[in-house]
């Protein structure tokens, strides 16, 4: 079943065409590896998706709704959570405080109940406080927890943002680069906890450039140049595809 | 052992605060008290804009000025006493706040901070130049105080720099209350997000917008709260009170405590309340040293006397 659908969008910066009629389906339940030169759209992408940017023309369709013209949070409150290319995180709170704030997504807030701390809210609190620390065993980052994110390793900061994009719930999780510059043993237990996420229900799209990681766990790999889709299919199909070589993996 | 702590902590200070008037008997010292009271609201507000939710508002004098003149022309054409306009003003300019934010509040950073302070240099002129209704600089005079209430074992006037002094402690004390809950709660988390950092707050499904409408609404509403309160204890209220240097000075307070406090902004404005009075005895050199105070503070201090308190204690606490 078709969960996000990318119909024949372009994005102009000025002069420069960042996407021309760029179209592609994600499945639900599917992981898809979205890869290209640098330059090609790949982020942009995700911009456009998440509502960061505004498409010039196209349509961005998730779960049978139009959602090209809303803002980026009730985007992230239907479920498409993000990361950023350069782990964007509360730099200034804890690795727990960051996730904390992810489960906004989670329920309405109710006013009484919040200026009277009832007890049902302390409970409430308590849970969610179970959740993260469930979360930060899930990510490996249950030593952290109580450090600012400002004083993590780059690579235990791309894990962080992965856990906040957790905790708000997503229904399709678009990681921007999650293991680019991470050591192989780092890249092994990230992509495999992106695979138990998935197993868990979640849709996964990934950009990446380490192409270990798109090859050997991605389902399916879309290609990007100069805003276009070139390639889409398996990773087998896609190794072998005359135009992504001489793109891409030839270079 | 910490929550009892504070707790014990909190009820001796209320002691202190209530028995304050037993041995601060000269009526000078007690106006001191009540103005420290009025901008104890004054930043603590302005704490929730800027501090918590990281939105510059350089006008907040202007919503206590306009809280103040709601009031007043109430109180001065309708003969409405203070207990029914502290409302008006408060609500009054909360809803100018909203209305005004939802024009501003995508703006970020400087550009906001620019657009606040020419609102309230528009606030000025409107006080000035619409004499009909304000009469312009020459002021409101004759405001009534407070009419009398009926209390358990007194009756309180309202004629009495003393009874002005415990009512301030009251408002300041529900007001902190609400702050208080606020900060601590799901809405203070969303503020504090999107203070840290915008875009991830809006990529985890927090309605910035919306939340910074609710700071700067319920922010600006309690400077007009503190407006009201001025208005009807002062008796006299002219536009020159309520201008960007009185929103400078209301920022530096803050700044002053520890603006990302809860008690940050109130301690602030108790110390540089009543700081200037006891500079006094330097004469000449008065002005000059508060100035220097507050540089070096800036420098050395940049997250406030509570701040830097709580850093402290916090280096200390992860030692052991």
């Amino acid at each position: 079943m078709v969960l996000l659908e990318i119909m024949k969008v372009t994005k102009r910066f000025g002069g420069l065409i960042a996407l021309s009629e760029f179209e592609l389906d994600v499945q639900e339940g599917e992981i898809l590896g979205l890869i290209g030169p640098n330059g090609s759209g790949k982020t942009t992408t995700f911009n456009v998706i998440t509502g960061f940017l505004k498409p010039d023309s196209g349509k961005v369709i998730f779960g049978g709704k139009d959602i090209t013209s809303l803002q980026p949070y009730a985007i992230a409150k239907i479920g498409v959570i993000r990361t950023f290319q350069l782990a964007n995180l509360f730099f200034d709170l804890t690795a727990l405080d960051n996730i904390l704030i992810g489960f906004h997504n989670l329920s309405k807030i109710k006013i009484l109940n919040e200026l009277l701390n009832t007890r049902s809210r302390r409970k409430k609190e308590e849970e969610l406080l179970g959740r993260a620390m469930e979360i930060l065993h899930l990510t490996e980052l249950d030593s952290h927890k109580d450090k600012l994110a400002k004083n993590l390793s780059a690579g235990w900061r791309k894990t962080l943002a992965i856990a906040v994009a957790l905790a708000a719930n997503p229904k399709l999780l678009l990681l921007d680069e999650p293991v680019c510059t991470l050591s192989p043993a780092r890249v092994a237990s990230i992509m495999k906890l992106i695979m138990r996420v998935r197993d868990s229900g979640v849709t996964v799209m990934l950009i990446e450039h380490n192409m270990r990681a798109i090859m050997d766990y991605c389902d399916r790999i879309a290609v990007l140049n100069f805003g276009k889709k070139i390639a889409d299919g398996s990773p087998e199909q896609v190794k072998q595809n005359r135009d992504v070589i001489d793109a891409y993996l030839g270079m | 052992m910490r929550p009892l702590y504070r707790f014990l902590s909190f009820f001796l200070l209320i002691l202190f605060l209530i028995s304050l008037p037993q041995w601060v008997t000269k009526d000078y010292y007690i106006h001191m008290l009540v103005m420290a009271g009025i901008y104890s609201m004054l930043a603590q507000s302005l704490g929730l804009i800027i501090g918590f939710t990281g939105q510059v508002s350089l006008c907040h004098a202007a919503f206590y000025g306009i809280g103040a003149y709601i009031s007043t022309l109430l109180a001065l054409n309708f003969g409405l006493s203070f207990w029914i306009t502290f409302w008006f003003g408060g609500i009054g300019a909360g809803a100018v706040a909203c209305l005004f934010g939802c024009l501003v509040l995508k703006l970020r950073g400087h550009f906001l901070a620019i657009t606040t302070a020419l609102f309230g240099i528009m606030v000025t002129l409107i006080l000035d130049n619409w004499t009909e209704l304000t009469k312009g600089p020459m002021g409101l005079p004759g405001i009534p105080n407070p009419s009398p209430i009926e209390l358990p074992g007194v009756k309180l006037q309202f004629t009495s720099r003393t009874e002005y002094y415990y009512l301030v402690l009251v408002f300041v004390l529900l007001m902190a209350f609400v702050i208080y809950r606020i900060i601590h709660s799901r809405i203070g988390k969303a503020m504090i997000a999107i203070r840290e950092n915008e875009e991830v707050a809006q990529s985890v499904g927090i309605n910035t917008m919306r939340f910074k409408l609710i700071a700067f609404s319920i922010g600006s509403g309690f400077a007009g709260v503190a407006g009201s309160f001025y208005a009807h204890y002062i008796l006299f209220i002219s536009p020159i009170s309520f201008t960007l240097p009185e929103s400078i000075n209301i920022l530096v307070m803050m700044i002053f405590g520890g603006m990302q406090t809860f008690i940050g902004p109130i301690v602030g404005a108790i110390t540089l309340t009543l700081l200037p009075e006891f500079l006094r005895m330097t004469g000449a050199l008065r002005v000059t040293l508060y100035g220097l105070a507050l540089m070096l503070l800036i420098i050395f201090l940049p997250s406030g006397i509570v701040g830097a308190i709580k850093e402290k204690w916090f280096s200390l606490y992860e030692k052991s």
